[in-house]
Parts: C-alpha cells; structure tokens; sequence
C-alpha cells in the first residue's frame, strides 16, 4: 500500500500522457491482433489444403447464372442441376472420386448436463477425408478406424464437444432441429475423433475467380460421418444439399489427356481453379492483402513505442530531482530506479493487459459459440504475442531512462540545483 | 558519535586529480552542535555529503556510532541514512507539486516500520513541532521561503534521526526567517538532544552552534 502511494505520488504528474499514450497502444496491439488472428487463419487453411490429395485435383465450381435460372423456377432445382453434372464428372476414366459433403440436421444430447443442442451432421465422401485430413485434431479418420464397434463411427467438431473424449459414445437425434419432429430416434454413436480448436471443418460456401485456401473452412459445430450404408440407414431424409463447388481429385495414374478431357467438360458447366491456381492466390492474398493492412497497425505500434521511449526518458529527466530527494531520504539507487522502471513500464503493461482481456474474451465467447468471428484464429498464443511485445516494449523503453539516470547521480543534480 | 580519522577526498578534473579534503581528523559528540565554516570551493559541502553518506570517500575513515561506513553496499548506506541521519538543505529539496504531509512522510516510505495511517499521524506531530501543522494539505510550492525550509525541517526530525545535516540552511532566506529557522535547529538540538552539524559561511548563523571549524584548501584549519 505505501509502496503505490509513492508509485503514484510520481506517476500523478503524467496521467494525461499516460492516457494517451495506453489509448494508442491498446489500438494498436488489438489491431495487430486482428490482422494476426487473419494471418494465423489463412495460413492454416494453406497448411489444411496443401496435400497429396488436392494436389492432384481441380476445384470444381458451377455455372452460377445457370443454377440460378434453374432455381428461379423452382428453388429446389438449383441442387438438381448439380447431380447430373456430378454423375457425368464421375463418370470419367480419370477421376478417383469427389471430395465433397452432404450437410444434415443432427441434435446432440450431452451426457454430463442432459441438454440438447443441435450441432448438424456432414456426411464426408472417402475424398473428403483425405481432402482435409489434416483438420484432426485427436484420433484417427473412418478408414483406420477400429472395426470392434458395431456404433457408427463419428468424427465430432466444435467447443459443443470440448468434455467429449475419443473412444466415448455419445447420444444423438439424426434429422432433429430446434422445434422439428417429436419422433425422433435416439442413437448411440462413437467417437472415434475430434477436430479441435479452431473448430474449422470443410466447407464450400463460396465461389470466387480468385479462390484462395481460406475460402474451405467455417467454424462450425458437426458430427462427421463416413459416406457408408450405416450412416444412409440413419439419415433418413436424402438431402438434396449438394455442394455447388466441390474438388475433383483425380486418380494417381490419370494421364493429361484424360485430365483434360474432364476439364474440358467441366469447363462448359462452369470453372475451375487447379491446385496451384489456388496456393499461389492464397500466397498472393498473404503478401498483398494482409501485408498492406498490417502496416497501420505496426506503423501505429511503432509510433506508440517511439513517443514511450521519448516520454519516458523526458520523464526521467523531469524525475531526477524528485529521486535525488528519495536518495537524500534514504532511497537506495536501486530502489530508486525501480521506482521509475515500474512507472515506464505501466503504460505498456496497462495497454498489454486490455489486450490480453480482449484476446481472453474472444476466446471465452468463441468456446461458448456465442461469437461466429469469422476467418480469424485467435488464441493462447495471441496472448503470447502480447507478452513478448510487452517485454520487448519494456526493455528498449527502460535502456535509455537507464543511462539517464545512472549518469545523473543524485549529488551531481543536488550540485546542479543549488548552483542553479 | 561522528568518528572521521585521515579522511581524503579526490576528485577528477580532466586528466588530473583534485585533492578536496585532506586527512580530516574530526570528532562529533552525540547532541554536540557544530558549524563548519569556509570559503565557497573550501570543502565544507563535500564534508557534509561524505558525513552524510551521500559520497564516498577515497581513503581514512568515518564511523558513526562506531561503524566504519567504507564498503557498505549502496542499499545499506540507504538504511543508515535513513534512519540516522536528516538532511536541511539550501533549496529545501522538496517534491514541489507534492503535499507538505506527503513531503513529510517521505523518509518513512523507505523504512517499512510503519502504516500508511501511522505515517500520517508522525508527519502532523512533526509539522506541529516546527509549527505549520496547518498546512499539511498544501502544495509545497504554494509555501513561503521560511516554510518550506520548516517543511524540510520536519521531514528531516520524523524518523527520528541522531544527526541532523543542514547545508546552508538559511542561504535562500531573509534575515528575519533565517533567525526563526536556526532558533528551531537549535530547539531541536538542546530539546532532542539531536547532533546538528551546520555548513555555513555566515558567522551570524555558526554562532548558535557550541563548536564551529574552518576548513581551507581541504584542511581543518581551526
């Protein structure tokens, strides 16, 4: 208690300063955050993406004018549209198969609270898997999968799943949705694994000229099931929700002539993007997009740290009087400076800390699924980030306040005063 | 006690070296009142700064109350000085934009002894003495000359200190004032039994100490 009385009879004379300068600070590192939150999510979705599997396959996407002709008719005919086109691209000699999914309604009973939610249920092609095997976090995919249980096996993803553990049986409700039929059937399904925080599975939502790897995943809550006659006898409802893009992974031996006889088809029902096409825009939107955004952020952290190293050695200079007091009243040098260190390094750690609860509450809202924060990861080590910023920031804005005072020893500013 | 036997003081000026005390041999007694005269450059402030422990010295020595003071650490000269020793210093040295209480109270931040409340209460009783107790809440710079120096005063008698240093304590005030001030380091002196060494090279005011020394070129010379 006495010890912040003396903290603050100093730090009182720079409150406004002070203010100012944790404003800019804050800003600035949430800023950062956010941009580093996007950066950490782009790569990701490049490190999910470059695999063997996609790298022999072409993102296929449809003739958007033609299913939305289609569905201006009758809505249900934009997915209609879709199967034929699937069926023929299969057809051919050199595609392995489709990396797709089917999205169904699904509710989960969650054994530790009784309570239901309705997280989804996405039915993964053979492709699929392979597609975006790497997205697992715990436990292995339906192919290694141990065959000793007669459950369907399930891969879950989502915080809803956070206190489920791999190899545990859950209980859920297929085709339920909130405020949906009463007769639905309770079934016991196992865990065989888990897609952990950031909780990203595969998705095809968009379709773009300029498709990049984060255009893949969304943050969702789904139980993953394998394209099997177990998983078809539980969803009883045959979901036209067919995806309008999906990759079309071609076989290991497939020859470039048959590579282009299916580019050539699916050119004519709409676009595709290769593999490359792909990575080198997803490579190009790093360096150009969230190059350029960074720079205010890091030109106004910058700018921050720059205006902390000068107010803090004005501040010390201001200060020498008032320690040469301390001194004279019994204040050894090393207390005396760690007085002022600890005034210097307020500031940062007061901006630090706004930062470290704002990156705490995404992350809490995140985990309760009360924040859809789209296309960003933020997590511990955005915290980590700030701290090491924090020590950093501490260390260049003590060295010169330092050699200030250490050149100014308290009798050569008692000299000073007196001969002034 | 004061004990300083053979003491030197160097100082370095440019390539060379100043001798600015030269085998100082002084004894204080415990309550004893005494005045070190001299000419401006002589060695008086360098004296009371190595006697105050705010300097070092480069050989003899100085004992206070029997302890050789060469070699302790820095945190432990701190400790000595702050429990043994008030300074009264020519420009008051205070924390202007600070309270006179706070000022007060200052020494004892340092010595962990007592409650924030307990420091307070120390603080009036030694603003009381010196007579200013009312202005406890006031900036220190919304006082007068004679004040701040009563201000300085205070602070330098709440931890209760065996020695009290004062440098020039009336150099920045009237003549008036400066005879209210030495009345009260006198008081403190006779009443508290407080060891009161006063540099000054005004007469009128080492009159009111029992002993007074010349120092010259770095000497003792009377």
């Amino acid at each position: 208690m006495k010890k912040l009385n003396l903290f603050f009879l100093s730090f009182s004379q720079n409150v406004f300063s002070s203010l100012v300068l944790i404003i800019i600070l804050s800003v600035a590192l949430v800023s950062v955050q956010d941009i580093l939150g996007q950066y950490r999510y782009i790569t990701y979705s490049r490190y999910i993406i470059e695999n063997d599997t996609l790298s022999n396959s072409d993102l296929f996407m449809i003739d958007m004018e033609m299913a939305m002709n289609a569905s201006a008719q009758d809505p249900g005919m934009m997915y209609e549209v879709g199967k034929p086109i699937r069926k023929k691209i299969l057809s051919f000699d050199g595609v392995e198969g489709i990396a797709d999914s089917r999205n169904f309604s699904c509710g989960y009973i969650s054994a530790e609270t009784g309570k239901k939610t309705y997280p989804g249920a996405k039915i993964y092609t053979g492709q699929m898997q392979k597609a975006f095997a790497k997205q697992l976090t715990e436990g292995r995919w339906f192919e290694q999968a141990d065959a000793s249980s007669d459950k369907p096996c399930v891969v879950v993803c989502g915080s809803t799943f956070d206190n489920v553990s791999v190899g545990s049986d859950i209980t859920i409700t297929p085709d339920d949705y909130p405020g949906g039929s009463s007769g639905v059937k309770k079934t016991t399904v196992h865990v065989i694994g888990k897609v952990g925080y950031p909780w990203y599975a595969g998705s095809y939502g968009s379709i773009s000229d300029d498709i990049s790897t984060d255009f893949f995943l969304k943050q969702q809550e789904c139980v993953i099931f394998a394209d099997n006659e177990q998983t078809q006898e539980l969803f009883e409802d045959d979901s036209d929700d067919l995806q309008l893009s999906y990759f079309v992974v071609y076989k290991d031996d497939c020859t470039d002539e048959q590579r282009n006889e299916v580019r050539n088809y699916i050119g004519t029902v709409g676009t595709y993007a290769t593999h490359d096409t792909i990575l080198e825009n997803t490579n190009k939107k790093i360096q150009e997009e969230l190059m350029n955004r960074i720079i205010t952020p890091i030109f106004l952290l910058v700018i921050a740290t720059i205006a902390l190293i000068s107010i803090s050695t004005l501040n010390t200079y201001k200060k020498l009087k008032d320690h040469s007091v301390y001194y004279l009243c019994g204040c050894s040098r090393k207390k005396s400076f760690a007085y002022l260190f600890v005034e210097i390094s307020i500031v940062t750690l007061i901006a630090v800390a706004v930062n470290i609860i704002y990156v705490t509450i995404i992350m809490n809202k995140l985990a309760s699924g009360s924040l859809d924060y789209a296309n960003c990861i933020v997590d511990y080590k955005n915290i980590l980030f700030a701290v090491v910023y924090c020590l950093a920031a501490i260390t260049v804005t003590t060295i010169l306040p330092f050699i200030v005072y250490k050149k100014n020893t308290p009798l050569e500013v008692y000299r000073r005063n007196h001969n002034d | 006690m004061i004990e300083i036997s053979k003491l030197n003081k160097y100082y370095k000026v440019g390539k060379g070296k100043m001798h600015a005390l030269k085998d100082i041999d002084l004894t204080v007694n415990d309550g004893e009142s005494l005045a070190i005269q001299g000419k401006s450059g002589a060695g008086k402030s360098t004296l009371m700064h190595i006697i105050g422990l705010l300097d070092n010295y480069d050989s003899g020595s100085l004992k206070i109350d029997g302890q050789e003071v060469k070699g302790l650490s820095d945190g432990k000269l701190a400790k000595l000085r702050n429990e043994k020793i008030g300074f009264v210093m020519q420009d008051f040295s205070l924390l202007d934009h600070k309270t006179v209480i706070m000022n007060v109270m200052l020494p004892l931040f340092f010595n962990h002894k007592y409650s924030f409340s307990k420091m307070r209460k120390l603080a009036l009783e030694a603003l009381d003495r010196v007579g200013i107790k009312d202005q406890a809440e006031k900036k220190a710079n919304q006082l007068s000359g004679g004040q701040r120096q009563r201000v300085a005063i205070a602070r330098a008698i709440i931890s209760s200190p065996q020695i009290i240093l004062a440098d020039e304590p009336t150099g920045a005030l009237d003549s008036e004032t400066s005879v209210e001030i030495m009345e009260l380091l006198k008081e403190l002196n006779a009443n508290s039994g407080i060891t009161l060494i006063v540099i000054t090279h005004d007469d009128s005011v080492a009159d009111y100490c029992e002993r007074k020394i010349i120092i010259k070129d770095g000497s003792i010379i009377s």
